[in-house]
């Protein structure tokens, strides 16, 4: 675990601290105070703009846990059945470029809600008579809100209007809040008739099950293109958690619905996005038209 | 300003860093476990729990037999995380458990009825919940609850004697040999206590708080039923036969004392109910002369009224931070088992914490875990309606006192 989160600490300073002083040297080089502009300010663009999209999450299980022991049955572990990419969150956020060369450095806070969904499926049968039973699926999703705080180097394959691009990056999110949402389908076939029948729902605090952060790695593909000044974007990215999010200590003791058989698994979480983005240039040429640096 | 903004995010990353690493390394000690099976019909009453030397428990139940009104007995052997080590049931011979198991160094004894004549049976247990029969005694029969005499060994065992009316304290070793026996007249005015007596070991009646033990030096004690109430009774074995218990009484079976620690001489820290309310005692004295008669009213107590009517209540001395705390477990109206630690020194309230949510759960015992925390075991009814076996284990840092 030292090792990516090293890395990441590395990446980002080697890139991001880079670019700051790349952007002081340019202020300090007004390039067309003469009305023509040099080669260095052609080369860079700021772009500052929004961001949204949807995501889609998988539950990567390191460890399982269950409160519930079979005491007949051995191989009966009560595993979770994670429905992986099922459920999609939201997220909205700022994007803060800077471009050279084809390369840009792209600074993309946002706040996202990322959900995983699982069930378990319980059963009692009536050892005298077997057609007699209760079949209790608990359904889960656990709702992650996160202030995340990704850096993505983003290089561009073609640099016309129309660009694709390749980017890879990092992302430290912040937890902010949690919740665990919990649906009880029940069919009960203990009086000679199939009854099927919902528990009401349930809705609990879980931030406490969750520790802070959640750190990883990201890559994906994009294109962007140029309407008037502004450059719309479109892009796919894939998030691989790097941390356990799961809170050790609180694994028991902070879960209300624990006394049902909940208990987190260790897992990480890996999430693909897909996003829109609307970047607005900040450096222009003095023109006729104002036209951007592109 | 940048440059600010560039420090700050390395900040942020070195305190996640922090965090995970930290995350990484905990080791919680507590765990909440909930032992299922798909059995429909089968159902489980956990009635004690001890831990063993190697950090697991051995718990102590009851569950319906075929055989018998009177529950058959189920004991499971579990490791220190609360995972499965073995679960029986124990033959149908032995029914009705006295809700204790009893503790000696790495030997567990448990005390029973025969299920035909009811009789009494001791049995020995080891740490891997192995039992064998140790002594049975048929003339000594419908036992209601024991306790071990620390200094000696000796079990206190009251027993309902129901051809001749009266409440039965023997002071017997683990082999079934008496010591000493006082015999205790229930009489018979206005109260009939045969049904309530035979309801309670079928366990399809009410629970009744029957307790024995040692309260201090030649002074023994016992709650139960005498002279038509269930009261507080203390004794000494070396009386005449023709003496009287000191009583705290309660009336009927509808006001008595609901759990007992002996504080020294003749100071109690208790509980009791009162016609459905409950009260939590921390300090109290009771009379020890022979013949002297006391109301169990006259204790006091703080009325707690979150809690059930006529609460069973587990009252234990435990250890915490060098302070001698009671630790009052009972169940709560809400269905949860519910924690009152007191200040045994001076009786003031250091915390309470409520265990158990979604399913309903009841508090069946308490004890103190060898690193310092607690193991609770209580009854919860999966999916509302099967009665199966819980326990939460919680470290020394969980507690809220």
């Amino acid at each position: 675990m030292r090792f990516p989160i090293a890395i990441c600490l590395v990446l980002f300073l080697y890139v991001f601290l880079p670019v700051e002083i790349q952007a002081q040297v340019h202020r300090k080089k007004p390039g067309h105070s003469s009305g023509l502009p040099n080669d260095d300010f052609t080369k860079t663009q700021f772009y500052i703009g929004m961001r949204g999209g949807i995501s889609l999450t998988k539950a990567n299980v390191l460890e399982r846990y269950s409160s519930f022991v079979s005491t007949t049955d051995p191989d009966q572990t009560y595993d979770k059945e994670y429905k992986n990419y099922s459920k999609a969150g939201a997220f909205v956020g700022l994007e803060f470029d800077f471009y050279f060369k084809g390369f840009t450095a792209s600074f993309q806070p946002n706040y996202r809600r990322q959900i995983y969904s699982y069930s378990n499926t319980y059963e009692w049968r009536d050892t005298s008579d077997a057609s007699n039973y209760l079949q209790l699926e608990y359904n889960q999703d656990t709702r992650l809100d996160y202030i995340e705080l990704p850096l993505f180097i983003k290089y561009d394959i073609l640099k016309k209007g129309f660009r694709p691009f390749v980017q890879v990056g990092f992302y430290y999110g912040i937890l902010n809040g949690a919740t665990k949402h919990l649906i009880v389908d029940g069919t009960d076939n203990a009086s000679g008739t199939a009854r099927h029948f919902n528990q009401q729902d349930e809705i609990v605090g879980a931030k406490d099950l969750f520790i802070k952060s959640s750190i990883g790695m990201a890559y994906g593909i994009g294109c962007s293109y140029k309407v008037g000044n502004v450059r719309l974007v479109l892009d796919a990215t894939y998030r691989i958690g790097m941390n356990n999010i799961t809170n050790v200590s609180n694994r028991y003791s902070a879960n209300a619905l624990s006394g049902a058989g909940d208990v987190s698994d260790d897992l990480k979480l890996n999430n693909i996005a897909f996003s829109f983005a609307c970047l607005f240039p900040m450096k222009f040429l003095t023109s006729p038209q104002y036209k951007a640096v592109d | 300003m940048k440059k600010l903004l560039a420090y700050l995010l390395c900040l942020l990353l070195l305190t996640a860093c922090g965090g995970i690493k930290k995350n990484n390394e905990a080791t919680p000690t507590g765990f909440i476990k909930i032992y299922n099976e798909s059995s429909y019909s089968n159902q489980y009453t956990p009635l004690d729990i001890e831990q063993t030397s190697d950090g697991g428990y051995l718990i102590l139940s009851s569950t319906a037999i075929s055989t018998s009104a009177f529950p058959g007995i189920y004991i499971m052997k579990i490791d220190k995380d609360g995972k499965l080590i073995s679960a029986k049931v124990l033959k149908s011979d032995y029914v009705s458990a006295v809700p204790n198991l009893l503790k000696n160094g790495t030997d567990y004894y448990i005390v029973c009825m025969n299920s035909l004549n009811l009789g009494t049976y001791i049995l020995k247990m080891n740490e891997a919940g192995d039992v064998s029969e140790n002594a049975y005694m048929s003339n000594v029969r419908y036992p209601l609850s024991v306790e071990f005499e620390q200094a000696s060994s000796y079990i206190i065992l009251q027993h309902y004697d129901k051809d001749n009316l009266q409440t039965n304290v023997s002071k017997i070793s683990v082999t079934g040999t008496i010591a000493a026996k006082r015999y205790f007249s229930i009489g018979t005015g206005g109260f009939d206590v045969q049904q309530p007596i035979i309801d309670h070991l079928t366990g399809k009646g009410q629970k009744y708080p029957f307790l024995s033990g040692q309260l201090s030096g030649n002074t023994y004690y016992f709650n139960g039923f005498y002279n038509y109430t269930l009261s507080l009774c203390m004794f000494d074995f070396s009386w005449p036969a023709e003496n009287d218990p000191a009583a705290a009484q309660g009336y009927h079976d509808e006001r008595c004392i609901s759990s007992l620690s002996p504080l020294g001489g003749n100071k109690v820290a208790a509980s009791r109910y009162a016609y459905g309310n409950n009260y939590i005692i921390p300090s109290a004295t009771v009379p020890t002369t022979s013949g002297t008669f006391t109301d169990n009213t006259d204790m006091g107590g703080f009325l707690i009224p979150e809690l059930i009517g006529d609460a069973p209540f587990c009252l234990k001395e435990i250890e915490k931070d060098g302070r001698n705390i009671l630790l009052y477990a009972s169940t709560t109206k809400s269905s949860q088992v519910a924690l009152y630690a007191y200040d045994a020194a001076g009786g003031q309230l250091l915390g309470s914490q409520y265990l158990g949510a979604t399913n309903p759960y009841a508090m069946a015992n308490v004890i103190q875990t060898s690193d310092g925390g607690i193991a609770v075991l209580a009854t919860t009814q999966v999916a509302g309606r099967f009665a199966r076996i819980a326990v939460f284990k919680l470290g020394k840092e969980e507690l809220e006192w």
